[in-house]
């Protein structure tokens, strides 16, 4: 079930209106059904892959929590972390895996078969969500729950199921055992970021993916300027569509009671990659960092090792993203810019203003080059699509008026909230709120977008 | 915040007042944006429902306003049609994609040529079949120019029409207006520029591009799949040019004046990442042409006027940049296009 679908809206206030008065336990046990439900609304098969993480994960957490040796406590960790990566291997990797030994497989007399194999939808994410889990067990920051439903819920919430935020075991389980209070003010705000995460998927992000589709579909015909117009409304396509996506789950949760951190923060106002990826999906790379590069050994190993544990976890982080090499090249290109940074440019770039703008100026022009291997079908396209944007090149000028005026509308909204952070939060009190929000709602009202457009990152 | 009683009544206040002041200004801003609503009326002369009189706004591709004259003419006030011909076809003939002094009508009035453009979109040949004589009757026009598009619009009703040509079909489904209570809201809406208003209304109960009712689902999943529906393919050649053998002499039986098939195929267009100059259809226009030499039906094929125009200018005569390049209604590039090729006939021929 869609976010933007008029099915989930009955379904939210549905759910809305039942858990209002509920106490504790009912709320959970309502909200658990009801979270099985929203998956199950895609394809009821793939429960049980849910349901199966879930009791791996509850029971080995609890071992782990129970466990007489350090030996043993480390089997029962490695068993979750091989069982939840084996689940994400075989259903997301296989086929790419397989696909890529084709050609050393064929030079061997071996043959290399691909199966069909369906992407369980949000995969990638209650995956990471159910290692925090046991991984935080194992580490002692976190009780092994003896609820059930508990962790139940955690691993299925429907606000962050299919596409993030990756909330923590230790974020939302301890707010699951406190039963948050109803709270008008939590519900308000909790609309309001919905509402502004649905402008930006249904009237922002879904009209640039015109110009995206037939920009990046038809590369050769169009010249340098059209191409960067491609690529612009493809950073504000992904940006809108993603930060839409976890406004929504966010909202979404602040009205049913619970909080999740926030998933992004104006990330292409950042004067560095560092500070890009502080903004960018910052629950994935917070997960990355806790979870990947600080048991690589982080900063602790001296410079190089350092660098290397760096382009570890942006290379995995772009495989994450896609079984395609295109997400891979796009991973190694953010390590090797934050390996950079961090080596040549950190002391330049950081204090004074017009440091600031070059880094900016860098940071944007670096985000928008990767965005293109992110998006491309293929190294082709994406070799073909960087020759144009860096060499000036004829071809047809299209200006698509809508996604234009729609990146003018972006840009004017990151200047506002460079000088005012706040302002887009519409505090009820303001004279403002009210007169946004109605155009906020006329505006989804009237320009969804023509076709059917999933949010991008379901594939993921 | 002071816990009074008055504040949330207050706050209430303020939010209702907010909420109109913000609807006001989408009200303000909304044509900018929204388009008319085409709303209908009978017209006893040509026997038909044409576009009410009136300027039409057209937004989605080109960005233009269009006066819409008798008889649903668009973009032609003043009719002096004893010395005009009549101009048939489709949307693209209406043209409402471009402002008026665009339309194919007015650039051939600049060469003193009078056209008369009888179009509403979706129109084809049984339409204009049944009109020829009603117009002729009306409008004393000196001739005809059928605009064909896409030769589809030669069969309507696909393989039916090819077994049995049906020129009746139109009158006596009706399907192409909408019921009289509908239309009159549809202006009561436009007048008091409340557009936007049925714009979403449309967008909440009706599926954005098929325009059919919504239809919920709420049993999970997986979803049956759609059957997509197949282009027909089994019309052969062969079919089409006895088709058109029958359905020409019947097409020139209509009116003892000149008729001119002028035919327009989208080309060149962007298919595949690169600009293609090749039309599907040339061969099947070929027949077309052949049969209507034979019943004194000239044609006019543009095919390589458009390519010309495009290798000196590099413009699509097809496109906006608020649709798509080289794809979608004529454009101004086009339409100029369109009326030299009949203002040159027109002269070589009089």
């Amino acid at each position: 079930m869609l976010f933007t679908q008029p099915e989930f809206l009955i379904f939210a206030v549905v759910v809305l209106l039942i858990t209002w008065r509920l106490s504790n336990f009912p709320k959970k046990l309502f909200l658990l059904v009801a979270s099985y439900y929203f998956y199950a609304y895609w394809d009821f098969r793939f429960l049980a892959l849910i349901f199966v993480s879930t009791c791996i994960d509850y029971t080995l957490a609890f071992l782990i929590a129970k466990a007489s040796s350090e030996r043993l406590r480390t089997s029962y960790l490695t068993l979750s972390v091989v069982a939840n990566l084996g689940l994400l291997g075989f259903f997301k990797y296989f086929n790419f895996f397989v696909e890529s030994a084709k050609p050393i497989a064929e030079s061997l007399g071996l043959e290399a078969t691909t199966l069909e194999i369906i992407l369980p939808i949000g995969i990638s994410f209650y995956t990471f969500q159910t290692l925090s889990y046991t991984i935080d067990v194992y580490r002692g920051k976190l009780e092994a729950r003896t609820s059930f439903l508990d962790v139940a819920l955690f691993v299925a919430f429907f606000p962050q199921l299919v596409a993030g935020p990756v909330v923590r075991a230790a974020e939302l389980l301890p707010q699951f055992e406190e039963a948050p209070p109803w709270s008008l003010v939590d519900f308000y705000f909790g609309f309001q970021q919905f509402l502004r995460g649905a402008v930006k998927k249904i009237v922002v992000a879904d009209h640039l993916a015109f110009a995206v589709d037939e920009i990046f579909a038809n590369e050769g015909v169009y010249g340098t300027t059209t191409i960067w117009i491609g690529v612009l409304a493809y950073a504000g396509q992904i940006y809108c569509d993603f930060s839409g996506y976890s406004d929504m789950a966010i909202g979404l949760a602040k009205m049913l009671g619970y909080r999740f951190c926030p998933n992004f923060n104006h990330p292409y106002v950042a004067t560095s990659i560092q500070e890009f990826w502080k903004r960018w999906h910052i629950s994935l790379s917070q997960w990355l960092r806790d979870y990947l590069y600080i048991p690589l050994g982080g900063n602790r190993l001296g410079s190089v090792r350092t660098n290397l544990n760096l382009m570890i976890t942006m290379t995995l982080g772009g495989l994450w993203h896609g079984a395609a090499w295109t997400f891979v090249v796009w991973g190694v290109l953010h390590g090797i810019a934050l390996v950079t940074h961090r080596n040549l440019l950190h002391g330049l770039l950081s204090s004074r203003s017009l440091g600031k703008l070059v880094g900016w100026a860098l940071t944007f022009v670096l985000v928008l080059t990767a965005w293109v291997f992110f998006r491309a079908e293929s190294f082709t396209q994406s070799l073909s699509m960087l020759g144009k944007m860096y060499v000036p090149t004829d071809g047809h000028l299209w200006l698509p008026t809508v996604p234009l005026l729609l990146l003018l509308a972006l840009t004017v909204e990151h200047v506002i909230y460079v000088f005012h952070n706040r302002i887009f939060e519409l505090p009820p009190t303001r004279w403002y709120s009210p007169i946004i929000t109605a155009l906020m709602i006329w505006a989804i009202l009237m320009f969804p977008a023509g076709e059917f457009r999933p949010f991008v990152y379901f594939q993921f | 915040m002071q816990p009074t009683s008055i504040q949330p009544v207050r706050l209430a206040v303020k939010w209702l007042l907010g909420l109109a002041v913000g609807s006001i200004l989408v009200a303000f801003a909304a044509p900018l944006f929204v388009e008319s609503n085409k709303s209908y009326v009978w017209d006893a002369e040509l026997e038909a429902f044409v576009i009410r009189e009136g300027t039409f706004r057209f937004r989605h591709e080109g960005f233009s306003n269009t006066y819409i004259g008798a008889h649903g003419f668009a973009g032609v006030d003043n009719v002096n049609s004893s010395d005009s011909y009549a101009l048939w076809g489709d949307s693209q003939v209406q043209g409402l994609c471009v402002n008026d002094r665009w339309k194919i009508a007015n650039l051939a009035s600049t060469r003193e040529v009078g056209l008369l453009p009888i179009a509403k979109g979706g129109d084809d040949v049984v339409d204009w079949y049944s009109k020829i004589p009603l117009a002729e009757s009306a409008f004393k026009v000196k001739g005809h120019f059928l605009l064909v598009t896409d030769l589809q619009d030669m069969y309507p009703n696909g393989s039916d029409f090819i077994a049995a040509p049906d020129y009746e079909i139109r009158t006596k489904t009706q399907t192409k207006t909408d019921p009289p209570r509908m239309n009159s809201l549809k202006a009561n809406v436009d007048r008091f520029q409340l557009s936007f208003v049925l714009l979403a209304a449309k967008n909440l109960f009706f599926e954005p591009r098929s325009m059919q009712r919504r239809k919920l689902r709420f049993a999970v999943g997986p979803a049956p799949t759609k059957q997509i529906e197949t282009i027909e393919h089994s019309i052969t050649d062969v079919a089409l040019s006895d088709t058109w053998k029958s359905l020409m002499p019947d097409l020139a039986s209509r009116s003892s004046k000149p008729i001119v098939i002028v035919y327009c195929p989208t080309v060149p267009t962007i298919v595949n990442n690169h600009v293609s100059f090749k039309d599907p259809a040339e061969n099947q226009f070929q027949l077309l042409s052949e049969a209507a030499l034979e019943h004194g039906i000239d044609t006019i094929d543009l095919t390589d006027r458009m390519i010309e125009s495009y290798q000196e200018s590099a413009q699509f005569p097809h496109g906006f940049h608020n649709g798509k390049l080289g794809r979608g209604h004529l454009n101004p590039v086009g339409n100029q296009i369109i009326a030299d090729a009949i203002c040159d006939y027109i002269s070589e021929n009089r």
